[in-house]
């Protein structure tokens, strides 16, 4: 290990150990085998259980029109459909017959591949995750199978207003860029793909220097290394062919659509572009978009309730990826209140790159003593859901394998005290470069039958 | 084998942790540092510490919920309970918004909760204010107002998604208008009958000591919270309240129900009823749901695998004071759902005629013992799971007992068990989508 990568391991075991679990300190380490792929281990003995998360660098990012939906289908080849050595379904049972929960995400960015499972049985649980990841096997039979059910998938999601207005202002927010494609994939490409194109594109980025394996639970640090060497190191490594992808283009003007649905109430769908995962206005948008929308009593609620229950429910969030990130605000409210909502929703958004949001600001204000400190109030949650997240051994495992993946090696310091240092200025910063330019992907679902 | 294996670990790890002499009858503790307490004026306290994190989940149960709402006034448990964790002045919400501290109500069949999250350092400031409007509750006709038209919102949403729509149409075909057959969010019109003098009546009668339980998980010390809760909550008066009921299982209406949906999927939903919650009826319920819906490879899996169905499959058993559902789902393309249908029905009628083998058995012990244990990580959730036991009366305790009742079922009981409660005269089916 070089020094770089030494001070690397130590900025990595205070970010996710130390910073985190200050009571409980637990043993991790950061390595990288011969074969490029990056290790993490962390002990942690709360419950008999292990969990074992790969992420890989592929997702719809790698996609084009043609290939949209092969990341998501390759996923549920992977989990389902068998290895050299064995059926997708002996595969199952055997999972089962140990106990263990074992899923897949895809995402635009990254692809991520988890079993969790009581921690006696380890080394069965790496040996297979192993034999899934790189050592599929594609049949005509099981590819067609798969398709189907894909395809059941992809028709649940059109069904679901929310998902289906989402995809429409992706569509919108990335105009010919892979962020536009949805994750799930085009039926048609699902329909046409064929053994040879899914099994290259298989090959091209199932490999391990494309990989971060992350171990979280109830394990000997050391036994793990040493099993994970065994494991995986002897698997050859590639050079992995990708078609450059780079920042999206910025969005000139909102672009606006109104699509009908059968559904009873109206969807107020507003997207636009925040800052990339690697960016350093990353945390300030996150604490953002917990004062405008998405937190304990935000700025859209109240401004919404004040005209008198305008609608019926509020989301905001924000999804930073590689090459950028996504504000969304979702609304459900009643049809003929649409209008005035996108209107008030506008003005909010504007108004957040001049206002105030700590108590301190309104210091010589005659509001002072009824100015709520949003800024405090936000870094709080904030905290809280990240102690909360990170209570779950799994999702400690998911977030630091997707993590070595999409920030390489650039971490400088712990998530909580990056969030202490968020001032009003870095907000009305963030607030005037994404929410206040008139640039939003916004999509209207109005019930089928609002006419009659 | 491998269950035998997993017991062990799960033995190895209590010896670790606990350092319990094991004797032939072996008592897990897979969830340590347990305690609990009783105030004067009856409420119980039940704590565990955990370290992992430095925040505390509180879970309030307060025993009454649907079941003890009159027919007309469905609602009224979840209206009064939200009432109670309405802030009463701007500097109490301006505080509690400020430590960023969660405060939430639900609805539930024979309880209501209340959770509340909050960083550690907040705790003893978060109780101060929220107990000031859990012991005093202002009903106000404006606050009764704001809140029913939440509640209005939250029905308009259960009719368009289906998921939350088939539970709802279950529920009212298995129990009729007895208790658990009402909504949560109570209806149009139950909501417009519910009057203030309702709501303090309902406050008055179940917000008691005696049916209280306040379940603590958290990195501060136990005497600490026994104090802290101690000293603002012994405003709430001692007393126990009797719900009367009228369940008596199964009471069926009707065994079919058809509501039309534009959409490209059906959703599917078979149901049967199940016996009240007791120690040894929630362990079998646990195993027939891991049996048949939970999990990839448990028998409705295959629908998905072998017959390439659907996406979306799974299923869900809940025991209630009273009595119990376990209903399984399919979503399928509406052009395929009476073969969906039939599939399904064909999974319940195998189970029930083949009975479950002993190695079927064994690994659904495995995976009932493991998924126990992956659902009760995080502090929320095991704040939950010790104060659901203790207000349901299998105690605080019950989740280091299971594993050993899960251990001891054998084929012979569970398949006598699914015989006597997967009874096709019992059966409901519901259907949510286009006709095919």
């Amino acid at each position: 290990m070089n020094s770089k990568k030494l001070i690397l391991t130590i900025i990595l075991i205070s970010f996710f150990s130390l910073c985190l679990f200050p009571q409980s300190p637990e043993k991790s380490e950061l390595i990288k085998l011969k074969n490029g792929m990056k290790v993490f281990v962390m002990e942690r003995h709360n419950l008999p259980l292990v969990n074992i998360v790969t992420a890989v660098n592929v997702g719809s990012k790698d996609e084009d029109k043609l290939t949209n939906g092969y990341t998501h289908l390759l996923e549920h080849l992977i989990l389902f459909r068998g290895t050299e050595k064995r059926s997708g379904e002996e595969i199952g049972n055997e999972m089962r017959a140990h106990g263990a929960y074992f899923n897949g995400h895809t995402g635009r960015d990254v692809t991520t591949f988890e079993i969790s499972i009581p921690s006696e049985f380890f080394d069965f649980a790496l040996e297979i995750h192993k034999e899934m990841l790189f050592n599929l096997k594609i049949s005509k039979e099981e590819l067609e199978k798969e398709k189907e059910i894909i395809l059941e998938e992809i028709n649940s999601y059109f069904d679901d207003p929310e998902q289906y207005g989402q995809k429409l202002m992706y569509e919108q927010l990335f105009k010919e860029h892979p962020y536009g494609f949805p994750i799930y994939g085009n039926k048609e490409n699902i329909k046409k793909a064929t053994v040879e194109e899914i099994y290259s594109f298989y090959k091209n980025y199932f490999t391990p220097s494309n990989c971060a394996l992350c171990i979280v639970g109830d394990i000997d640090k050391d036994y793990a290394i040493e099993k994970i060497k065994e494991i995986f190191e002897n698997i050859p490594s590639h050079k992995v062919n990708r078609p450059e992808v780079t920042s999206p283009h910025p969005l000139l003007k909102t672009i606006k659509s109104i699509t009908q649905k059968s559904t009873e109430q109206a969807y107020l769908i507003i997207g636009m572009r925040g800052p990339s995962f690697e960016s350093e206005e990353r945390i300030p948008a996150q604490i953002l978009t917990k004062i405008i929308g998405a937190g304990f009593n935000p700025r859209l609620w109240r401004a919404l309730q004040r005209r008198g229950s305008l609608i019926h429910n509020i989301k905001m969030s924000y999804i930073p990826y590689k090459y950028s990130g996504v504000i969304t605000i979702i609304i459900t409210l009643p049809p003929e209140r649409v209008k005035t909502a996108e209107r008030i929703i506008r003005r909010v958004l504007k108004n957040a790159r001049s206002s105030r949001y700590s108590k301190n600001e309104y210091m010589l204000s005659e509001n002072y003593s009824l100015a709520l400190d949003e800024l405090e109030s936000a870094k709080n949650q904030a905290k809280i859901d990240q102690y909360a997240g990170f209570e779950i051994g799994l999702n400690v495992a998911i977030a630091i394998a997707k993590f070595l993946i999409l920030q390489e090696e650039k971490i400088q310091e712990s998530y909580i005290a990056k969030i202490e240092k968020i001032t009003p200025t870095d907000l009305r910063k963030v607030a005037g470069k994404y929410l206040y330019q008139d640039k939003y992907s916004i999509v209207i679902i109005k019930p089928e039958n609002e006419k009659k | 084998m491998k269950k035998n294996k997993i017991y062990s670990i799960l033995i190895c790890f209590n010896l670790l942790i606990s350092s319990v002499a094991l004797t032939e009858n072996i008592n897990l503790i897979v969830f340590p540092s347990l305690e609990k307490f009783a105030l004067e004026n009856g409420i119980r306290l039940i704590y565990q510490k955990d370290l992992t994190s430095q925040i505390t989940v509180i879970q309030i149960f307060i025993k009454g919920g649907i079941l003890a709402e009159p027919k007309e006034k469905s609602g009224l448990s979840f209206l009064t309970t939200r009432l109670a964790v309405d802030l009463g002045t701007w500097s109490d919400i301006q505080q509690i918004a400020t430590m960023g501290s969660k405060i939430s109500a639900r609805g539930s069949f024979d309880y209501t909760t209340i959770r509340i999250e909050c960083l550690s350092e907040n705790f003893e400031k978060t109780i101060k204010i929220f107990s000031k409007s859990f012991t005093k509750p202002l009903f106000s006709g404006i606050r009764i107002d704001g809140i029913k038209k939440f509640m209005k919102a939250k029905i308009k949403k259960e009719e368009e998604e289906p998921w939350l729509l088939i539970e709802k149409i279950h529920n009212n075909l298995r129990f009729g208008e007895n208790g658990y057959g009402n909504p949560i969010y109570g209806t149009e019109e139950s909501l417009k009958s519910i009057n203030k003098k309702d709501i303090k009546n309902f406050y008055k009668t179940y917000f008691r000591g005696e049916n209280i339980v306040v379940s603590v998980v958290s990195d501060l010390d136990s005497s600490l919270i026994y104090k802290i809760i101690k000293k603002y909550f012994s405003k709430i008066p001692s007393g126990k309240s009797e719900i009367k009921h009228e369940i008596q299982l199964p009471i069926l209406k009707k065994q079919n129900e058809f509501r039309y949906k534009d959409r490209k999927q059906s959703l599917i939903m078979i149901a049967y009823p199940l016996s009240e919650i007791n120690e040894k009826n929630f362990a079998l319920s646990y195993l027939l749901n891991v049996l048949m819906g939970k999990g990839t490879y448990s028998r409705l899996w295959q629908l998905r695998q072998k017959e390439k169905l659907a996406y979306a499959i799974r299923s869900k058993a809940n025991l209630m004071l009273y009595g119990g559902t376990f209903s399984a789902y399919v979503e399928v393309n509406h052009e395929i759902q009476k073969k969906a249908l039939e599939l399904l029905k064909n999974e319940f009628k195998n189970l029930v005629e083949n009975g479950v083998s002993e190695q079927e058995l064994e690994t659904a012990k495995i995976n009932s013992i493991a998924s126990f244990l992956r659902e009760n990580e995080s502090k929320s959730k095991k704040a939950f799971t010790f104060g659901y036991f203790e207000i349901l009366g299998l105690g605080y305790e019950y989740p280091n007992k299971f594993f050993n009742l899960v251990d001891n079922i054998n084929s012979n009981e569970i398949n006598i068990f699914l015989k006597k409660w997967l009874n096709p005269e019992y059966k409901i089916e519901i259907v949510i989508g286009k006709k095919e």
